[in-house]
């Protein structure tokens, strides 16, 4: 009885250390290595910022290029269709009036 | 805990977080301690959970208590510190095992090698540590913060996003499960 006394007492000691538990006090470079982190996550925002804003750049450069390709390309095709459908008329109104044509 | 609301704004300057770091860092660092039982730890922890403060505090309704939502915050981060810890033990030597829900499992003996040496006062503290940290996940959150940092069940409650009866069920059987494990220790180490 009296070791099962003595064990509840340590136990009703060991609980009272829930008021008295060591309290930490916190570092005098906390602060300081809190506000390196800080500026350490600005930076990245603004580089990520910056590498966005330049991958924009790009991607438009890169669509205004292919758009000009385009454009060339379909102007280019569009005359010689047009000097290919002015040729034919001309022969075929050689043909109709029986002119000749010089080559 | 006095009623602590950001501005309508929710911005934070500089000034106003360096305030915010300076109220309540040595709280939350004691919080974060009370989980991962390190000092280098929980001073990491700490840090991490004011860089998160600092990055959404734009996300912070205003519908709690600043200091309510700063310690769902500090228990969220230590947790998840605790997990990465255990993850990356995982393959290596097993100290000891730590049981899942009420599952019972020792404590350790005291660091002096004859078992009838009365435990000394000082060591009471480390055996209500390595109690408290052998409980299931939830009632160790919810006497940690209860019995340690001194918060109301309410408070326990908005941190764990849960009801003030479940935390009152919580805190019960925690302390139920303390009183066993203290128990069966003593039985084991103490002295006739």
């Amino acid at each position: 009885m009296d070791r099962k006394k003595k064990i509840e007492e340590a136990i009703e000691q060991t609980l009272q250390h829930f008021e008295s538990a060591e309290r930490l006090q916190s570092s005098p470079f906390f602060f300081t290595k809190l506000q390196a982190r800080i500026e350490g996550l600005k930076r990245g925002a603004n580089q990520r910022y910056r590498s966005a804003f330049g991958l924009l750049r790009f991607a438009l450069l890169m669509l205004l290029l292919i758009w000009n390709v385009v454009t060339v390309t379909y102007l280019l095709g569009t005359d010689q269709s047009e000097a290919y459908e002015r040729s034919e008329m001309i022969s075929a109104f050689a043909e109709v009036y029986a002119l000749e044509l010089d080559d | 805990m006095p009623d602590e609301r950001l501005p309508k704004s929710n911005q934070c300057e500089v000034s106003d977080f360096n305030a915010l770091v300076d109220q309540y860092q040595e709280r939350i660092l004691n919080l974060c301690y009370r989980f991962v039982n390190h000092r280098e730890d929980a001073e990491d922890v700490a840090q991490d959970v004011f860089v998160e403060i600092y990055r959404s505090i734009g996300n912070f309704r205003g519908d709690s208590k600043l200091a309510t939502w700063i310690h769902s915050i500090a228990v969220r981060k230590s947790l998840d510190f605790i997990r990465k810890k255990k993850r990356k033990k995982r393959f290596g030597q097993v100290k000891r095992f730590l049981g899942l829900d009420e599952a019972e499992n020792e404590l350790f003996a005291p660091r002096s090698s004859q078992p009838e040496v009365v435990v000394e006062t000082q060591e009471q503290a480390t055996i209500l540590r390595e109690a408290v940290e052998s409980l299931s996940e939830k009632q160790r959150i919810a006497v940690i913060l209860n019995k340690y940092e001194e918060l109301s069940y309410a408070e326990v409650a908005v941190v764990m996003g849960t009801t003030v009866s479940a935390v009152d069920a919580l805190i019960q059987r925690g302390m139920k499960n303390l009183r066993k494990k203290l128990y069966r220790y003593y039985r084991e180490n103490l002295e006739n």
